[in-house]
């Protein structure tokens, strides 16, 4: 179901689902849909106005508002892909109202638009008519929400608006909002950077609301979010490949791809890795993405430190002495392919940022114990992978571990050993081909 | 409006076959004072339980069974009607009505340009529908003593208006003041506030007329602060709006945080909202309530407005930056000229201070 603008959406409570009218307000809602914001096969976002009623004492009459005195507000349709399937298009609907009564009305946050209607109108779409009965042809549900003045994501990120700073602790309102989400039984589903608006004071506002899903298991979830219909760039593999639902861990990948890219400007999986299930299975961030991200955070202030301490909520710990690089780990554990090494909640990212340790050199890959001694295994090249997982206490080897050389390269070896010359202490490498 | 989120008793009654609420306000200046309310306003939305009052406006928590989302009902609480129900004037009854009626237009007129123009800061209305208030239709006591009289004019008993709002999230300002907080917080949150007064400074030229605004009674209680200090400035009912310099709406505002102008009937410059920043600053950096030093005033029976000389400058140069006093003092100037001329030049100063590194 998609709008044109000039349209107009009737707000009438005494609509087909009301029960009864009486004496009560004369008044009817109407909005007027002024723009289109984006249609996708599954849903249509407009601008419009919502008109109000003033009586007028003069007339004692009610009188529709004029053009300046209405409200912007933003419009959501229904589409139906698959519009022969009855059983998608009762599911797509349900899902309006979920999205309506369960996330759009969610208490205790400011970050989600406040739902403002729900109006019943006729789908006179021809193919829609044709296919389906007058019963269902004259419930087509249209959300009404609070307008949000700002700029998609993707938009902001490359305006004079960003800077880092700025960026973090949008960062620090997003693990709010997944957190809050999580604890009401839901879960964010599917992010891009177009489901996040942030207005004119850096304030972020959550607009992808029809992609929000309830964590308790439905059998709906894979007719609405089939495998295609998430992003390639910010989802986890396992979605793309349609071999699990969504979940927690699922989210942890999605939000901190967003976080990344807010931050980095790009896509954590931008680096075209493809899309078969394989490659999807092993992508990682690039290194050199992963070293620019940690130099432009260790640029920041004392003072912006201390201020990302509380937008994280993580104040109070040792996070600040370990900045960057318990962040960015952080990140990457929740970028990892793999959905069992993820953080399992926001709670779960948090406890990391404030006890992960700081790498000795940023190539770590792994542990390795054989013959009664550890290894440290760091990556020879910048496409190596990262193996290790910063949720795991600290690499258990002290620096007095006996050296065991194994390189090939006696180049890369220099590399490396002038990066484990911290002090005097010094440390094991392995290059893994 | 001080909130006080109490549940009090409510009588369910019947009145011409729907059923109604009459509640009671337990606490705060309205003490006593009881108010008639729809079970479902338009059907719609339904009163859940009393969350504040002012002046003679009345503020219900309620949820609109239609979103599920909750709402924040605003309506009048009196109109002051009884004088002329005593003298059976049924046409000054109705210019009562009206009067505070369109208050309650004007209320949402101002938060609609705001919220159209750019202002995520301040609540969303939401709605304004119309419903029967059977309490206007209640007899009265008439200036005949034992007699009553009833008002019986039907259009009128069925248009009271009612303002539905977002229901905000978060603390009020004031539960958050305690002993003072920390400069940087304090203007990151005032910052908000004044990308509001921004907007609303701006003249409105609406059908050859041209509205000028101030908010006039900022205060911590008209300041809501939710997760990572999101600003959501209420209560637009106590603005002061001119219509081609002319006063059409006094609105309100409070001792000790407006400036010596406010008291005045005539037209007010936006640089009364900068006395008020100036005000609340002092307030939140400090602890001192502003209205607390009018009583150390010998003249606080009449003033309003704190003096320059009457704030505790010391107090305030030993938990804030220089930069800061500097604009405080230059916010509170007794003279409208002195201080900052509006939303815009005050958005400028406190950005510049938020970035600025002694802060």
């Amino acid at each position: 179901m998609y709008l044109k603008t000039g349209d107009t959406v009737p707000g009438d409570f005494n609509d087909t689902e009301s029960s009864e009218s009486n004496e009560a307000s004369s008044a009817v809602s109407v909005y007027r849909v002024t723009e289109v914001v984006a249609e996708t096969p599954w849903c249509g976002l407009y601008r419009g106005k919502k008109v109000f009623q003033n009586f007028i004492f003069k007339t004692r009459q009610y009188e529709e508002t004029e053009e300046h005195d209405c409200l912007d507000v933003l419009l959501k349709t229904v589409a139906y892909p698959q519009l022969h399937d009855i059983s998608n298009v009762v599911y797509s609907r349900n899902h309006a109202k979920f999205e309506l009564s369960s996330v759009l009305a969610c208490p205790d946050t400011d970050q989600i638009p406040e739902p403002i209607d729900l109006v019943l109108i006729r789908n006179t779409r021809d193919g829609f008519e044709f296919q389906h009965t007058e019963e269902f042809v004259d419930r087509e549900p249209v959300l009404v929400f609070e307008n949000i003045c700002g700029d998609p994501l993707g938009t902001w990120v490359n305006s004079g608006r960003h800077n880092v700073r700025a960026a973090m602790r949008i960062a620090g309102e997003l693990f709010t909002l997944t957190s809050h989400l999580h604890a009401n039984g839901m879960l964010l589903n599917l992010l891009h950077p177009g489901s996040i608006w942030i207005d004119g004071s850096n304030r972020s506002h959550f607009v992808g609301t029809e992609n929000v899903v309830s964590v308790k298991k439905s059998d709906t979830i894979q007719s609405l979010f089939p495998p295609n219909r998430y992003p390639q760039l910010f989802a986890a593999p396992e979605l793309l490949t349609g071999t699990a639902t969504p979940t927690v861990s699922t989210d942890m990948l999605a939000i901190a791809s967003i976080v990344w890219f807010l931050l980095t400007k790009r896509s954590p999986f931008g680096g075209g890795h493809g899309s078969g299930a394989e490659t999807l299975l092993k992508r990682r961030p690039d290194p050199n993405q992963v070293q620019s991200l940690r130099t432009a955070l260790a640029s920041l202030s004392a003072q912006a430190r201390r201020d990302i301490e509380g937008w994280l909520e993580v104040s109070g710990t040792k996070f600040e002495k370990k900045w960057p690089d318990g962040f960015v780990n952080g990140l990457l554990a929740c970028l990892d392919p793999d959905a069992n090494q993820r953080p399992v909640g926001v709670d779960d990212l948090r406890r990391i940022w404030r006890t992960a340790p700081p790498f000795p050199v940023r190539e770590v890959i792994g542990i390795q114990e054989a013959s009664g001694k550890l290894k440290i295994c760091f990556s020879a090249s910048l496409g190596a992978q990262f193996l290790h997982d910063p949720r795991k206490p600290a690499p258990r080897v002290t620096w007095q571990t006996p050296i065991v050389r194994e390189c090939s390269s006696t180049k890369k070896t220099d590399t490396l050993q002038t990066h484990l010359r911290m002090g005097k202490k010094s440390g094991v490498a392995i290059r893994i081909f | 409006m001080a909130a006080v989120d109490s549940k009090s008793t409510w009588d369910r009654f019947a009145f011409r076959n729907r059923d109604f609420v009459r509640g009671k306000i337990d606490s705060g200046q309205n003490r006593g004072k009881s108010f008639t309310v729809p079970e479902f306003i338009a059907e719609r939305y339904k009163p859940t339980s009393y969350f504040a009052s002012g002046g003679c406006g009345l503020l219900l928590k309620g949820k609109d069974i239609k979103t599920d989302a909750e709402v924040l009902i605003k309506s009048t609480l009196e109109y002051g009607e009884a004088d002329y129900a005593k003298w059976r004037d049924e046409d000054g009854f109705v210019v009562q009505l009206k009067k505070t009626r369109q208050q309650l237009q004007t209320e949402r007129r101002v938060m609609v340009w705001l919220k159209n123009r750019g202002c995520n800061s301040v609540p969303n209305p939401i709605d304004y529908v119309f419903d029967l208030n059977p309490r206007l239709a209640e007899p009265y006591s008439t200036s005949e003593g034992t007699d009553t009289w009833t008002f019986s004019d039907e259009v009128m008993l069925s248009s009271e208006p009612f303002l539905i709002m977002e229901f905000v999230h978060g603390r009020m300002l004031t539960d958050i003041i305690g002993n003072g907080i920390d400069e940087r917080r304090s203007v990151g949150i005032l910052r908000e506030v004044c990308h509001v007064f921004e907007v609303l400074h701006k003249p409105m030229s609406l059908a050859s007329r041209t509205f000028q605004l101030a908010y006039q009674d900022l205060k911590p209680d008209n300041v809501m602060v939710g997760a990572h200090d999101a600003v959501r400035l209420i209560d637009f009912g106590g603005c002061r709006v001119s219509v081609n310099g002319t006063i059409s709406a006094h609105g309100a505002f409070t001792p000790g945080y407006c400036p010596p102008e406010c008291d005045s009937t005539s037209e007010i410059k936006p640089s009364a909202d900068a006395f008020s920043v100036g005000a609340m600053l002092y307030h939140m950096i400090t602890g001192q309530n502003p209205g607390d030093l009018l009583k150390n005033s010998l003249a606080s029976a009449v003033r309003k407005s704190v003096r320059f000389d009457d704030w505790d400058w010391n107090r305030l140069q030993q938990r804030a930056s220089r930069q800061t006093v500097e604009m405080i003092k230059q916010c509170v100037a007794e003279r409208p000229t002195e201080r900052p001329a509006d939303g815009q030049q005050l958005s400028q100063m406190l950005s510049k201070m938020e970035g600025a590194s002694c802060i």
